[in-house]
């Protein structure tokens, strides 16, 4: 049997029939762009022109009242890796961004295990969230004193040796990055364990009584099932903490105010310290655009990993 | 008709608005904890000129620092601001914002409000550029109860008598200095004093690049620093509270800017009857005496003074006596106004050591030296208050003169 023939249009048809739907698309996308217009030009306003004006600022001369319009070319980019500060600074910031990395998720994912169907598991979980809604420099005062010559921690150091001890945890090069990082832990803890328990939470539980018939243990419960459903939230924390990690500045200033080598703890307060402390105006800007590219090349790479886990999930 | 209305409307009110702003002078500074002061002295200045001077406080100093330097980069200065002196002022010159005010200083000193020796604290090559807000010398304040009680009779006279007093001190059971590194500029302190108690000529060498950090000159002041750091002599640079061991008792006394007599009177002490003030005698008799001077100055931009020439009627009286008085009773502070009453008893004790001993007025290490190694050179000397031995010392004069080196290789 035949099949029945497909009756062609006339070409003038088809012509105006895609016509007709360019131009329903360009109206469509005419009011899709009204309604943007306020989200760009916010965006526009706010965030693109003072990125562009950072970066064209870096490529000038401008220092304390002069020099906003003298072209400079790659003088202040060259400059960054001629001075020991911007590498100390480099180093100490790949600390941050390891130690807020790492250690906040790992005792993070700890807490949200350890919790997970424990009795007055809310008391628990909003005693742990209660520093995270403190202001970073309301923290980092306050752990100053922890860590002063005659503070907490000396002091019961003090009663347990019988020994005066008055060590300097944040005037020393060896212990202040970790002091102060240890702090940041104990402050972003529980948004991590909150993240991380939301997560544990979407997780299903067939398969993990199925495996447990099976005469799984709890270990491999968690590296085979557990983990990888876990790791689309594993990753937006780690986005988070790297970028906290890089951009790491409030505790570091308020915290360290009395050590010599403040500007070298992180590349965001090296930033700082050159714009507004020495008035470095354009030098600051280079700091700000090579910080920026690196905070963008990582968070580009861990949602690209994201996306290729999500995918896999599905 | 209505929006011929409007329009006019809107031209009555725009007239309005910039005949005002014309009159409305904002008088912009950043020293916190000096608003009496601040408001004192505008109203005073308003009152002179007849223009609307308000008073407005920025901190902290380097938001201020920016605020100020991106006002003048973008062309709009601001009309009244306080700044420092020395070479922070020298750039400010450079940008041609700043008025002369040659005149209102003529003015002054032929009446008698000031001297030479004031005027030069704030000019550049000949010309004034500002009048000043505070000028502070740098005595050593000591507690009268701890001398008293370590057997001291009177002030040291000579540096044998400085070490004597020390060890007397330090043998009752005192910390001989109160030698705090607060917000990480106070290391300056000490460097600044032994460098002139060694060789004035020489720390005015340090801030025009002519003597290096890391020669036999700073050697021989980090010579002192060390020992004395060796005797025991300072209290904890890392304490946070620059004036706590000097008001619970513990240390003996204080090498201070004199302001800080005030501050030491909110805290309970009284001037002149608690403390009193000397001025540190020199290693061997042979060296120039000298002081440490610290001059906070008031300047008024060009413009400003041609859109409102009564603005000068407003510098006239800031340099005047009841100027010095209002600033003097509102905050205890000192403006060098040789006609103003005192405003505590250290600042007339210092007054009449200065008039007695005629010292050479030095211009403090910060202001003299390039902006540029302001922070990096001093958080050296904090870094060696830290850690006080030969071997750091060494260390750091050796950094101090590659980042000294460095910058005037790029002049």
């Amino acid at each position: 049997m035949n099949s029945p023939a497909i009756p062609q249009l006339a070409p003038s048809i088809l012509v105006e029939a895609r016509r007709r739907e360019r131009s329903a698309a360009v109206r469509s996308g005419r009011v899709a762009l009204l309604f943007m217009a306020p989200a760009l030009l916010m965006v526009s306003l706010f965030l693109l022109a003072p990125v562009v004006f950072n970066i064209v600022l870096s490529f000038t001369r401008w220092q304390r009242f002069s020099g906003i319009d003298e072209f400079a070319g790659f003088t202040n980019y060259e400059r960054l890796f001629g001075v020991p500060y911007f590498s100390e600074a480099v180093l100490n910031t790949g600390m941050w961004v390891v130690g807020a990395l790492v250690l906040p998720l790992a005792f993070g994912l700890g807490l949200a295990m350890l919790l997970r169907g424990l009795p007055f598991e809310e008391t628990f979980k909003s005693l742990f969230f209660l520093p995270r809604v403190l202001a970073p420099t309301a923290v980092g005062t306050l752990w100053y004193y922890v860590y002063a010559p005659h503070g907490v921690i000396n002091s019961i150091s003090s009663a347990v040796t019988g020994q005066p001890i008055d060590y300097g945890w944040l005037f020393e090069a060896g212990t202040i990055t970790p002091a102060i990082i240890f702090t940041f832990v104990w402050q972003t803890l529980g948004i991590n364990m909150v993240l991380l328990l939301l997560g544990l939470a979407a997780v299903p539980r067939d398969p993990i009584e199925a495996a447990r018939v099976d005469g799984a243990s709890n270990w491999q419960i968690f590296r085979h099932i557990i983990w990888p459903l876990l790791l689309p939230t594993v990753l937006v924390v780690t986005i988070l903490n790297v970028v906290a990690g890089f951009t790491a500045f409030d505790l570091l200033w308020v915290m360290a105010t009395g050590y010599p080598g403040q500007r070298t703890l992180s590349l965001a307060v090296y930033m700082y310290y050159e714009t507004f402390a020495k008035s470095s105006w354009a030098y600051g800007a280079a700091i700000a655009v090579v910080l920026s590219t690196m905070v963008v090349l990582v968070s580009w790479a861990l949602t690209t990993i994201q996306s290729r886990v999500e995918e896999r999930i599905r | 008709m209505k929006i011929v209305t409007l329009l006019a409307s809107a031209a009555v009110v725009g007239a309005i608005g910039t005949a005002s702003n014309a009159q409305d002078i904002t008088f912009s500074y950043d020293k916190n904890g000096w608003e009496a002061g601040f408001q004192a002295l505008s109203d005073g200045a308003g009152e002179a000129s007849g223009l609307s001077i308000t008073p407005q406080l920025q901190t902290p100093t380097d938001r201020y620092q920016a605020f100020v330097q991106s006002s003048i980069a973008g062309g709009n200065p601001p009309p009244l601001f306080t700044w420092w002196n020395g070479k922070q002022l020298e750039s400010l010159v450079e940008t041609g914002e700043l008025a002369d005010l040659s005149a209102a200083w003529d003015k002054a000193i032929s009446e008698g409000s000031f001297s030479e020796v004031e005027k030069a604290q704030v000019s550049v090559g000949d010309v004034p550029y500002a009048v000043p807000l505070n000028v502070a010398r740098w005595p050593v304040l000591y507690s009268k109860a701890a001398f008293e009680a370590a057997g001291i009779a009177q002030p040291p006279q000579t540096w044998e008598e400085l070490i004597a007093a020390a060890d007397a001190l330090k043998a009752a059971g005192y910390t001989p200095f109160n030698a705090p590194n607060v917000g990480g500029w106070m290391g300056l302190i000490w460097f600044s004093e032994l460098m002139i108690r060694t060789n004035p000529d020489a720390f005015v060498g340090l801030t025009d690049g002519s003597v290096p950090y890391n020669g036999p000159e700073v050697q021989a002041a980090f010579d002192i620093w060390v020992d004395f750091y060796e005797r025991g002599y300072f209290t904890d640079p890392r304490e946070q509270d620059d004036t706590r061991f000097f008001v619970n008792g513990e240390a003996g006394m204080w090498l201070i800017g004199e302001w800080a007599a005030g501050v030491l009177e909110t805290k309970g002490m009284v001037p002149g009857e608690d403390f009193g003030a000397f001025i540190m005698p020199t290693v061997t008799p042979d060296v120039e005496n000298s002081i440490i001077v610290e001059t906070a100055p008031i300047v008024v931009s060009r413009q400003a003074v041609e859109q409102n020439p009564e603005l000068l009627q407003a510098i006239d009286y800031l340099m005047s006596p009841a100027a010095g008085n209002a600033i003097g009773e509102a905050n205890g502070i000192f403006n060098g106004n040789l006609k103003a009453e005192a405003p505590n008893a250290i600042v007339a004790e210092v007054n009449e050591l200065i008039s007695t001993e005629q010292p050479r007025g030095i211009v403090r290490w910060w202001e003299a030296v390039p902006p540029d190694l302001q922070g990096d050179l001093v958080s050296q000397m904090g870094a060696f208050m830290l850690d006080p031995t030969a071997e750091n010392a060494q260390q750091v004069m050796n950094d101090m003169e590659a980042l000294n080196a460095d910058y005037w290789s790029r002049q």
